[in-house]
Order: structure tokens, then sequence, then C-alpha cells
């Protein structure tokens, strides 16, 4: 029987948990949708350059107005939402998978197998990715390309950690043990049993993730390292528009503004995800 | 003979759809004498243990009636009195104790901070109060055990410690939720032997809660038998036993009897 | 030919790590039973003396060190057919199922890995166990956390008979019960076993409820073998060290047995 000891009401609880959750799928949704349908929502060609119309105040053509090159605002927002976004979820995916796949290993197996694999992780940990972009990018230069491949390098490292601690409690548990005793093979118990008790930590972590991805792009991006002009991605916009901060902080707030917004959805995301499957217990 | 805590028509209820988990009942507990508590998982002992310390959380259960300690009605306290009340008059072992102790202090820091909350007196004072107490409980190597961590000590040796805890405070009331469910049985008796032995020394009044008419019938004078939140019967022990008044008492002792045979009978 | 041979089983955990020096424990020392078929072995002992780790063993859950498990004749790690005929139900239920799954699918995983059973015939089986358990069809859709501890086991007790096993190893099956569900499913179990023809290996601390099932009785203490008896009579009876150890752990049952108070 559940003794109710010092806990706030539970009605309370879950009609505002509800709220976030619904409230914050859909506007990362609609989000996503217009990221796609960019190409036919933009107004004008982001990378259009036309001086003549350079910093001009939001108007019915150019919604929010124009940068320093005469580009509309808001067609660079939304391509940038393209690159953020898109390439934010390519890592999360690649390092996902990556981290499941020897997490799991390490986990399950155990042994010397396990201790391979963490030293390995430990060595990777140790590269802050920052480094590993500038290194990359001293060998090959700047670009997105560069600020991907070193995220995805070092990201799948966290993931891997995570997996293998969910996966060795599991292991631990009888219903485990019962499984094989009634004949199931290991493919089948990965499954069956541990795949689908790993998913609600994963969908929780995997939200936060999302935002820290985003985070490092236009981070990548502001510092110069990431995506290069004319490219249209938030950090660059950020960084292109920090000139002219004292006439025209637009430049910089729009695009910020996108950032916070979108990071603090996920945020708000994970939390509620993480209330509605109950670990916070 | 006086009692040492007295409740009066204790009723539990949920606020929220005012379903009753205790209702209306009343019993005393003398010094010196042990009161079992025998129901099954879910009657509502656990509930009442708890309100007795009034833990649970009053924004979702509403409880009423009068619980006097002597004479204070423990429910008219405020906070801050009441956790004088906790440990130092009314003490409580509960029936995980694991879940008793915080996992990253040592039983020595815990121990040492509950003797110095309640009573004022010097670090090692309290250390040494804290050694005795243990040797009470023949816990041998108190040092090591004061420097351990809960999670190297196994489950009959933590209820020992919390029974020397209970011996260091020397609370006129103690409350003992389960407390040899969880061990097994070589441990069960030895810490039963310990409550019996603190009872004696101490002339301390004990509520013992259990699902195991065995341990009811080792320890207790007097019996309440509980179901569904209501106290069905209340008699000394051995007139329970051997005229038990209510078809579900007799129901328990009919299943508790089925289980003995062999080695006692 | 005796259903169950252990053969001077011992086992030791060593350390993982190979950068720690920690001595190896022994678990298990030349352990030697043998069980027939449709008859209960009470084993008893304190925690820690080793019985889990047998009950593991059997189950073919870890290798012994040392010594053989014959089934039917047979090493169990030879003949691998012999998983079907050995199965297991665990002390707490609750961490013996897999959350997410139904009732009906959590006992028809064994089904599905030894059986090929068509999909109605299958059903048939569930609903059929289901009811030699004493709970009912409704109960397939369910899930765990629906069922109260007792029924669960129930539900555990299903899984282990799906497959017409001829062993079932009880690791302290009835020890998180309490009175009341642990009288129903002691019963339960008893009753399996007469109409099922089961053999148990009931692996418990609890002197009472081990009594109730077994018919031969052995003692285990730090790993070895310490005491064997043949019949009931001969374990109440028996005044070995060990057994009066036990006699005097065991509580008693009316207050006027009663030892701790005077």
């Amino acid at each position: 029987m559940n003794v109710p000891l010092g806990r706030p009401r539970l009605l309370d609880r879950l009609s505002n948990q509800r709220l976030i959750l619904i409230g914050c799928s859909v506007f990362l949704g609609l989000l996503f949708l217009a990221a796609l349908a960019a190409p036919w929502l933009a107004p004008h060609d982001p990378y259009l350059v036309n001086l003549a119309v350079k910093l001009q105040d939001p108007s019915w053509t150019y919604p929010l107005g124009t940068d320093h090159l005469g580009r509309c605002t808001l067609s660079r927002l939304l391509y940038g939402a393209r690159v953020s976004l898109g390439f934010a979820v390519l890592i999360f995916a690649s390092s996902l998978l990556i981290g499941l796949l020897i997490g799991t290993l390490a986990g399950y197996i155990g042994g010397w197998v396990d201790q391979l694999l963490m030293r390995f992780c430990d060595g990777v940990m140790a590269f802050p990715s920052l480094i590993l972009v500038l290194g990359l990018v001293g060998i090959f230069g700047p670009g997105l390309k560069q600020v991907i491949i070193a995220l995805m390098l070092v990201q799948w490292v966290y993931y891997a950690r995570m997996f293998r601690g969910l996966v060795m409690t599991l292991k631990e548990k009888n219903f485990i043990a019962a499984a094989r005793v009634n004949g199931s093979s290991h493919w089948k118990i990965f499954r069956m049993h541990l795949l689908p008790n790993i998913l609600p930590p994963l969908l929780v972590i995997g939200t936060l993730e999302m935002g820290w991805a985003i985070m490092d792009i236009s981070a990548m991006s502001f510092l110069g390292l990431g995506v290069q002009s004319p490219g249209a991605e938030w950090g660059a916009m950020i960084h292109e528009g920090k000139s002219y901060i004292r006439t025209n902080p637009e430049l910089m707030i729009y695009p910020g503004v996108m950032i916070m917004l979108v990071i603090a959805s996920f945020n708000l995301l994970g939390e509620s995800l993480s209330e509605r499957f109950g670990m916070n217990k | 003979m006086k009692p040492v805590l007295s409740v009066e028509h204790l009723t539990i209820e949920t606020i929220a759809d005012g379903q009753p988990l205790v209702q209306n009942i009343s019993f005393q507990l003398a010094a010196g004498q042990i009161t079992g508590l025998v129901g099954e998982s879910g009657c509502g002992k656990t509930v009442t243990s708890l309100a007795l310390l009034r833990l649970l959380d009053e924004k979702v259960i509403r409880q009423s009636g009068r619980i006097l300690l002597d004479a204070t009605d423990l429910m008219t306290l405020s906070d801050r009195t009441l956790r004088r009340v906790r440990g130092g008059q009314i003490a409580f072992i509960m029936q995980n104790p694991m879940s008793a102790f915080t996992p990253v202090f040592t039983i020595g820091h815990q121990l040492m901070e509950t003797i110095r909350t309640h009573d004022q007196c010097s670090k090692r004072e309290a250390k040494e109060r804290a050694i005795e107490a243990l040797l009470e409980v023949n816990l041998e190597q108190p040092d090591r055990i004061l420097k351990a961590y809960p999670f190297e000590l196994s489950g009959g040796m933590l209820q020992r410690v919390m029974i020397a805890l209970a011996v260091c405070l020397r609370p006129h009331v103690l409350i003992a939720d389960e407390p040899t469910t969880a061990l097994d049985v070589y441990n069960q008796k030895l810490v039963l032997y310990y409550l019996e032995k603190v009872r004696a020394t101490y002339d301390t009044a004990i509520l013992l809660i259990s699902h195991d008419l065995s341990v009811i019938a080792e320890m207790a004078d007097h019996v309440l038998v509980m179901r569904e939140g209501e106290i069905v019967e209340q008699a000394d022990v051995f007139d329970l036993f051997d005229r038990p008044q209510h078809p579900y008492t007799r129901r328990l002792l009919e299943q508790h009897g089925l289980q003995a045979g062999g080695m006692n009978a | 030919m005796s259903l169950l041979q252990i053969k001077h089983v011992s086992h030791r955990y060593g350390n993982q790590r190979f950068l720690s020096r920690q001595p190896e424990q022994t678990v298990l020392q030349d352990v030697s039973l043998t069980l027939e078929a449709g008859t209960c072995l009470g084993l008893l002992g304190r925690s820690g003396a080793g019985k889990s780790t047998l009950g593991r063993i059997l189950l073919g859950l870890e290798r012994p060190k040392e010594g053989q498990v014959l089934f039917e004749g047979q090493d169990i790690y030879q003949n691998l057919s012999s998983r079907q005929d050995i199965q297991v139900v665990f002390q707490d239920s609750f961490a013996a199922v897999n959350p997410k799954l139904t009732a009906g699918q959590i006992i028809a995983e064994p089904l599905t890995n030894f059986l090929r059973l068509t999909p109605d015939a299958l059903e048939q089986r569930l609903i059929t166990l289901l009811e030699q358990v004493g709970l009912i069809e409704a109960d397939l859709t369910k899930y765990p956390h629906q069922f109260s501890g007792g029924q669960l086991q129930r539900i555990c007790i299903a899984r282990a008979i799906a497959t017409n096993p001829k062993l079932i190893i009880l690791d302290e099956a009835v020890s998180s019960l309490d009175m009341v569900n642990k009288a129903m499913i002691l019963d339960l179990l008893r009753e399996l076993k007469a109409t099922l023809g089961l053999a148990y290996v009931f692996i418990t601390h609890d002197v009472q409820a081990a009594q109730t099932l077994s018919d031969r009785f052995v003692i285990l203490d730090h790993g070895q073998l310490v005491g064997d008896y043949p019949t009931l009579q001969s374990f109440t009876e028996a005044t070995d060290g060990h057994v009066e150890a036990i006699r005097h752990a065991v509580l008693a049952t009316h207050p006027r047995y009663r030892t701790i108070r005077k």
C-alpha cells in the first residue's frame, strides 16, 4: 500500500505535467515541420544579397526585417532551423546508436570486454569536444562538417556509460534470470526484456541531449568554427549580428531567442517525460 | 496500570475522496508491556504507526482523534515540539533496516547525530554512549561498526543497531513495525531477544506490529487484531490464542496453525 | 535412476577486476545430493550459506567450478534440452517478471521458446494454466503492477509449470508473503506436486514452511552439507547441533511455548 509521506497533491502534479508535455511537443513539432517546409515557407532566398534593402525594420515584404547584407531574416531563421535541428538530430541519433551498442555489450557481457570498452571510453572522454573541433579545424579548415564529426566522435561515450549502467542493473534482476531459465536466447532477452525497460530513460535523456547538441552547433558556429557565411544557422547569425549590437540588436535577438526557446522546450519536455515515467521518485 | 500512550478514536482518511484508512480505533500502551498489532498486509498497521508519530502527509491525509503521551495530546503539538518527541520519547524501528539509514554517512555519524539532537552532550560523550548501547545488543567490535557504512552490515545487524539507538535515548515508547519480516529465522529470534531486553531494562512500552502470529505469540502481552482499518478484537495474548472471539481472528489462527507442526505443536 | 544427482559440486567467487587482489570466496564445498522424481527436498540454512547459489547452479545460470549436475543421468551442460524440465519460482515476484509485459506474455515465454504451439493452442494452454493456479482468464491482459504479491507469485508458478517440467527450484518462494498468502501458496504448491508429479528443491530459511512441503531435509552451512534427514520424523527428532540451532530459532506457535519472555 502506498503510504503518502510529505508529497504534493497528486492531482496538481498530473495536470501541470501533461500541459507541459503537450505544449512542448506541439511547439517542437511545428518547428520541425517549419524547418522541413522551409523551401516553401520562406518568403525569400536566404542567401540573396541585396545591399539596397539592408538593415530594414519588419515590413510586409520582410516580416522580420533584413540583416546587414539585405537578406531576409525570417528566411534565414527558417533555413537555420534546418541546420540546427537537422544536424542535432543526426548527431543525437548516431551517438545514441553507437552508445547503445557499446554500452549494452559492455554491461551485458561484463568481464574483460566491459573493462576494455570502458577504458576506451575513458580515453575518448578525456578529449573536450572543443579541442577536438579545433584540431579538426586546424587540419581541414573551419566548416560545419568538422563540427558534426567532432561532436559525433565524442557524444556517444556519455550514452555508452548510461546504457551500461542501466543494463548492469537490469541484468541482476531475477526476471532476466527467469528469461534464461525459460529458454530465451540472449538476443530475445535484449529485444524483449532489456530494450523496453531502457527505453523510458533513453527518451528522457534524448530530449535533454538534443538541447545540448543544438547548443554545441550554435556555439561552434558563433565562435566562427562551424557554419561559415553565407550559411544560415542561428549561431552563425548571432556571430554576424554582433557587429551591429548597438544599432540593430534584433539581428542577435531573433536567433538567440529561437535557440533559447528550442532548448528550453526540449528540457521541459525531458523533465515532464521523466516525471511521467516515474523517474523522479 | 497507567497507560503511557493512549490512542482515542483515531481515524485516518484520504482528503481527496474521504476513503477511510483507519476507522475509529482506540487502544493503550502500558509501561513495560508489549502490545502486539497483527493483521494482513494493507490492513492499516503501518499507517497507524506512522500516525502515532504524525509522520503522515497532512495535505493528503486527514487524521482525527487523540493521541495522549502521558498527559499531552500529540495532535495539538507543533512540528518543532514533535521533533523532540520523535526519537526522544517515542522511538521507531522499521521493517527495512537498510532504508532507515542514510547510505552516505557512517553508522557512527548517524547514531551520534541523533543522540546529540536529543540530549545536549559532547561528541566524545555521544560516542561513548553509542558504544555502550552497541555492546548492550551484543554487537562486537563497536568501534568498527561506528566506522562502517550501512551497506556493510547485514539486515540483522542493522536492526540491532536501531535497537541500540533506542536504548541510547531511553524512550518511553518503542514502535517496532515488522522488525523481523526482512530477516531470516536465526536473526529474527535475536532481534526479538534484544527488544525484550530493552523492555525489561527500561520498562519501555512497546507496540510490536507483525503479520506473523508467531512473533505475537513469542512477545506480546496484549494483542490488537486489525482488519481493513478497524480493530476487530483486543485481548490478552493467552485469551486470544485459546478463546478467539471474532471470526477473522479465528481464520488467522487457523492459517497460522496449518503452518505449524513438527517442531513445536 | 534418480531424477537429479549433484556430484561433488564446489563453487567459488573470484574477483572481476584485474587490478585488485581479493581472495576468492568459497561458496559451496563438495556438495553431493540426490533427488527422486516427485519428491520435495527442503534445503535449509542461514542466509549466505550457499543455498541460492546451489539453486542457480541447478538452473544452469552458473557453472560450478568443480563437480557435476546430472539430470536424468545426463550432465545439464551437455544435454541442454533438460533446461525445459527444470524451472524456477523466485522470492520476489515483482522482480521476477518484466514489468512491461502482460501476464499472458510472461507465462507464454517458456511456451514459445520450448514448444511449437499454434496461436489457438497457446491461448488454450494459457487459460488452463491460469485456472490451475487459481486465477481467471481476464488476468491474462493485466500488467504486473495490477496484481498483489500473492497473485503475481501465482503467475510465476503458472510460468514455471507451463512446459510440464519435472523439477521446480523454489528459491525462497514464499518468504516475501504474509501469513495468509504464504499458506495459500504452499497449499497450491502441494496440490500441484500431487497432480503433476513434480519434484521440488525448496530453498528456504523458514523451517515451518519447509516442513509443510518437504519429504526430505538437508542443511547447508557455510557451503557445506551438514545434515541429511530422509524423513520428516528423522528431522524433527534429530538432536545434532544444527537441528538444535534451527529448533532454537523457530518461534513459538502458542504463547505457552514462548522462550524469549519469561
